[in-house]
């Protein structure tokens, strides 16, 4: 079956109902050029062992995800751990170790917003440079409760959450802006897929705004983190 | 003295990391990063040089006393060294 994710022509099988279901906003008619991936059962019951408690679908989901998150590496992409929720056709994204309130964060910018907000993916969105523009996408792998649009978005800004009592948010300096990003993705093995991830980083830091919020859970979290970066780059 | 083979620099923004192009798992576990100058003294020292050499280069190039650019230099010089990247 054919796909298109992240404004690329994916080609794979699902053989397991989990990823079947999860792909199925993605699937696209039949294209001559497209990006093969593969996960074969013998993958599978090798990554067993470092993940037993799985059963296959997740396993096969998993894998299918890490492949094509490193395929997105060759073609001014990456992965980033965030919740993404998009504004007036905007994308700001929430990072930060699992457990610490990404998803808390964005959910109360969607009981903020109510209709004029939406996520576009809550685990695992694509950022991508196209054009010389970054964006933001939906992807199949979007986690535990498949919250996601097959959608590409303008990416706005992107704020590193730390819990907090009160709330507030500044801009990151470039240099920790970088490691934050490189903290968050998934830093591959080979030297070539290095170095294109921090090619792929360099536009980021040097286009999009990156802050660091502190917050608590109100919504007055939401107005600190929409009023800062809605400004996005401008002076 | 001079930068052992199997490093190169990567331009992210304003700084320059470096990657081990050998032993790969340097990288998982930390990176250095070069600010402008320390990208300076890193490109003279590609080639077998000496202190005193990439001192002069500093002076011609910034607008800086000897003293300060010998005692820079130094400093860097031993955190290169720390980091076991100067043969």
């Amino acid at each position: 079956m054919q796909y298109r994710i992240a404004d690329l022509c994916i080609e794979y099988d699902a053989k397991y109902p989990l990823l079947q279901q999860r792909s199925q906003k993605y699937a696209v008619q039949v294209d001559k050029m497209a990006l093969p991936l593969s996960v074969t059962q013998a993958d599978i019951d090798e990554y067993r062992s470092q993940a037993p408690h799985l059963d296959n679908g997740s396993l096969e989901y998993l894998l299918m995800g890490a492949r094509f998150y490193e395929k997105l590496l060759y073609f001014k992409g990456m992965l980033l751990h965030a919740s993404a929720v998009v504004v007036d056709g905007e994308a700001y994204l929430f990072t930060a170790p699992s457990g610490t309130g990404k998803s808390t964060h964005t959910g109360l910018w969607l009981e903020y917003f109510k209709d004029k907000a939406y996520i576009l993916n809550d685990d695992k969105p694509a950022l991508r440079i196209v054009q010389g523009r970054c964006y933001a996408y939906g992807t199949p792998f979007s986690g535990k409760f498949d919250i996601s649009k097959n959608e590409r978005v303008p990416l706005k800004g992107i704020a590193v959450v730390a819990r907090a009592e009160t709330n507030s948010i500044e801009r990151l300096p470039q240099r920790e802006a970088i490691f934050a990003l490189l903290n968050q993705t998934v830093r591959p093995r080979s030297v070539e897929l290095y170095t294109k991830l921090l090619e792929t980083v360099h536009v980021l830091v040097t286009q999009v705004p990156i802050y660091q919020l502190h917050c608590n859970i109100s919504m007055d979290a939401v107005q600190t983190s929409y009023n800062e970066m809605r400004k996005g780059n401008a002076p | 003295m001079r930068i052992k083979d199997g490093y190169q620099l990567c331009k992210v923004g304003d700084s320059s990391i470096v990657l081990a192009t050998g032993d790969v798992s340097m990288q998982l576990s930390g990176l250095t990063t070069l600010n402008e100058t320390g990208e300076f003294v890193w490109n003279h020292l590609l080639e077998e040089t000496t202190p005193d050499a990439v001192v002069d280069a500093m002076t011609k190039e910034y607008a800086i006393d000897r003293a300060t650019a010998q005692a820079d230099v130094d400093e860097f010089l031993q955190k290169l060294k720390g980091a076991g990247f100067l043969a």
